[in-house]
């Protein structure tokens, strides 16, 4: 296991962050195909449940470990976690 | 001097020096993602590893 970070990343974190980055992979691919074929049912159908996918994971790792992105921001008015947790170079990995 | 002639001759409706990439032409996708994942592309179709030699089809 790598000892430089503080807080080192546990596994399932870990692998919920590799999850997403395949997901974004898929929808970036399909985003590419789409732009020249605007019209492709089949691929908008593709799009549509990785991204309905995708949003359910990070909403998920945003309650478990803190927001990935801004546009999913587990609101709890008590604490500005975009800030408060630890930053990608701390060992955050957000 | 002898004009040089294209083999195919559907190239010749096309100017000379200039580029052409033929779109891709469905969406079929891999089935096993994280296979594609690493492959680098989910499209059969895209996925055309270098040999170092020439590749028919």
């Amino acid at each position: 296991m790598n000892t430089g970070c503080k807080p080192c990343m546990d596994s399932e974190r870990q692998k919920m962050l590799q999850e997403i980055s395949k997901i974004d992979f898929v929808l970036k691919e399909l985003n590419l195909y789409l732009d020249t074929h605007p019209y492709d049912q089949q691929a908008m159908e593709n799009f549509r449940q990785y991204n309905a996918m995708k949003n359910k994971l990070v909403t998920e790792y945003t309650e478990k470990y803190g927001p990935l992105v801004l546009s999913i921001v587990d609101m709890d008015n008590r604490e500005w976690k975009w800030a408060t947790q630890d930053w990608p170079w701390e060992g955050g990995y957000n | 001097m002898q004009e040089w002639k294209p083999q195919m001759s559907y190239m010749e409706q096309f100017p000379v020096a200039m580029a052409y990439v033929p779109w891709q032409r469905n969406c079929n996708m891999y089935e096993n993602l994280d296979e594609a994942f690493k492959t680098g592309t989910i499209f059969p179709e895209l996925n055309k590893p270098f040999l170092g030699r020439r590749v028919k089809g």
